[in-house]
């Protein structure tokens, strides 16, 4: 897994991308699925999915052989505020 | 709105009784009967359009949750809705409103009502305004209420199937249906707000198409009419026609210049809009039938997308400054038809008829005035546009900061 250089301030788009679609999995996802799924070029996901890593908002496991990515509760609980900020800013509630 | 239809549609009711009750002879004053029939015709048919309830179904549920229910249903398909207690009013398109409640019988007998948008209440206003043209409300209403007919019959199955509860599949967790619901709420908004400018901008050159042929074949038929009376030619047919002709082709003339220009000029804008409408039209219809298909669309980033250009969409909404204010827009037509009707019948004082220099500073002093409150509405909307744009500022950076603090805290 390469080092998360570079990534003190990550790509909202990207980041909320890839929270999008392992949240829509609703489980385990293989990598290159991932990388396919999110368009992202594949060191550039390893970047990413380090940053998520390590503030715990998805996990990496073994299966089959192969490394799957999952999205934690704390992933899920970050994607939802995220939408729901989107919300707040488009639509405020009066 | 039905009180005020109602009391608009009385008012020449009363008049006539009045009338009849101080022993004028009606019969007498047949020209005038000419202008009250199609008025009273006009507005009985107006009454009628809307005041008359048509039900949509009977719902088996409790009335205020179908209430709630259908407001949702709506919004989240990106109508405009005003809901209160007891009713939801739908705007359903340019034309026609819904304001759906309940009877208020014994059964659950889901009703509507047609409801003005402020595009036909324009219209019906112009035709009162006009005098005899009154009667072509009745038509008018008739089309409003077919047209209301068959958008409610087309939207009550899809709305009542079961959509209500297409938040509440089970096997989903809250978090899911709350993420679900936030997304359609807001990809509703924004297909709201892109939609609304898209037919703005459309609205705005077809109805500035239509106002310019129609002055300037109106003004040139005028003027035209005005120099024939003013010359030896003596055949009143002759005057007539020929203003006519014209009046027609200037309107030709100028309809086909305004054409190519508006397609040059509006094509590009309309066509990134409508993009924008199909791309939030296709994740809306994704996120309803929860079906991700890999490739497709990122809700969120067309979100983030989407909320970016809002200012854009917002901007878009401007160009349509009369269209947005129908009571300036008719207040502005009628100035500039009858200034102009003025300024020709003043043109006489040109050939030594002092006499009419009245009606020629009268023709100026409204074209003028139409001009300011033209100018006015611009300004208007451009303060209203500026505010817009430095509410949506503060709300993007609010939006990047919020999303930095809730992601680095976490």
């Amino acid at each position: 897994m390469p080092e998360g250089r570079g990534m003190d301030r990550p790509d909202f788009y990207v980041l909320a991308r890839i929270l999008e679609r392992l949240w829509r999995e609703g489980g385990p996802m293989l990598k290159t699925r991932l990388q396919v799924a999110t368009n992202v070029n594949y060191d550039l996901l390893m970047k990413y999915l380090t940053w998520l890593k390590d503030r715990e908002f998805i996990a990496l496991q073994e299966n089959g052989g192969h490394e799957v990515v999952v999205l934690t509760s704390k992933g899920q609980e970050a994607y939802l505020k995220l939408v729901r900020l989107m919300n707040e800013v488009i639509r405020p509630k009066e | 709105m039905a009180t005020a239809t109602a009391a608009l549609g009385m008012l020449p009711i009363v008049v006539t009784l009045l009338l009849l009750a101080s022993g004028i002879d009606l019969f007498a004053e047949l020209p005038y009967l000419i202008y009250i029939v199609p008025m009273v015709g006009g507005m009985l048919s107006v009454i009628f359009a809307f005041t008359i309830r048509l039900t949509v179904e009977v719902v088996p549920m409790g009335r205020f949750t179908t209430i709630a229910g259908l407001a949702k249903a709506f919004r989240l398909a990106g109508f405009t809705v005003a809901e209160r207690t007891a009713t939801v009013t739908v705007t359903l398109d340019k034309w026609t409103a819904v304001r759906l409640s309940f009877n208020e019988g014994g059964d659950a007998r889901l009703v509507y009502r047609l409801d003005a948008t402020s595009t036909s209440l324009s219209v019906i206003l112009i035709l009162f305004l006009l005098g005899l043209s009154a009667v072509i409300a009745i038509p008018f209403c008739v089309f409003l209420l077919v047209r209301t007919h068959a958008n409610a019959r087309a939207y009550a199955p899809w709305v009542l199937s079961g959509d209500f509860d297409m938040l509440a599949r089970p096997g989903t967790t809250q978090a899911s249906r709350d993420i679900r619901e936030n997304l359609l709420d807001s990809l509703s908004e924004v297909r709201r707000v892109a939609n609304d400018a898209y037919w703005s901008m459309r609205t705005a050159s077809e109805d500035a198409a239509v106002l310019s042929i129609t002055i300037l074949g109106l003004v040139g038929g005028l003027i035209l009419f005005a120099i024939l009376l003013q010359t030896s030619v003596f055949d009143p047919y002759y005057r007539a026609a020929a203003s006519l002709l014209t009046g027609l082709g200037i309107a030709l003339i100028t309809s086909i210049l305004l054409a190519i220009w508006i397609s040059r000029r509006m094509k590009p804008k309309l066509g990134e809009l409508d993009t924008w409408v199909k791309r939030i039209d296709r994740a809306l219809l994704r996120e309803r039938a929860d079906d991700q298909q890999e490739g497709s669309e990122s809700s969120i980033e067309l979100l983030f997308g989407a909320f970016n250009e809002m200012p854009n969409f917002l901007h878009a909404r401007r160009k349509a400054v009369l269209s947005r204010y129908p009571a300036t827009q008719i207040l502005v037509l009628i100035l500039v038809l009858w200034g102009s009707s003025f300024i020709v019948l003043g043109s006489s004082v040109f050939y030594g008829a002092l006499m009419y220099l009245i009606p020629l500073a009268v023709g100026l002093a409204m074209v003028s005035a139409a001009f300011l409150l033209y100018r006015w509405s611009l300004r208007k909307e451009s303060a209203e546009e500026a505010y817009i744009a430095k509410e949506w500022e503060r709300r993007r950076d609010y939006l990047r900061s919020a999303v930095e603090e809730q992601l680095g805290r976490m």
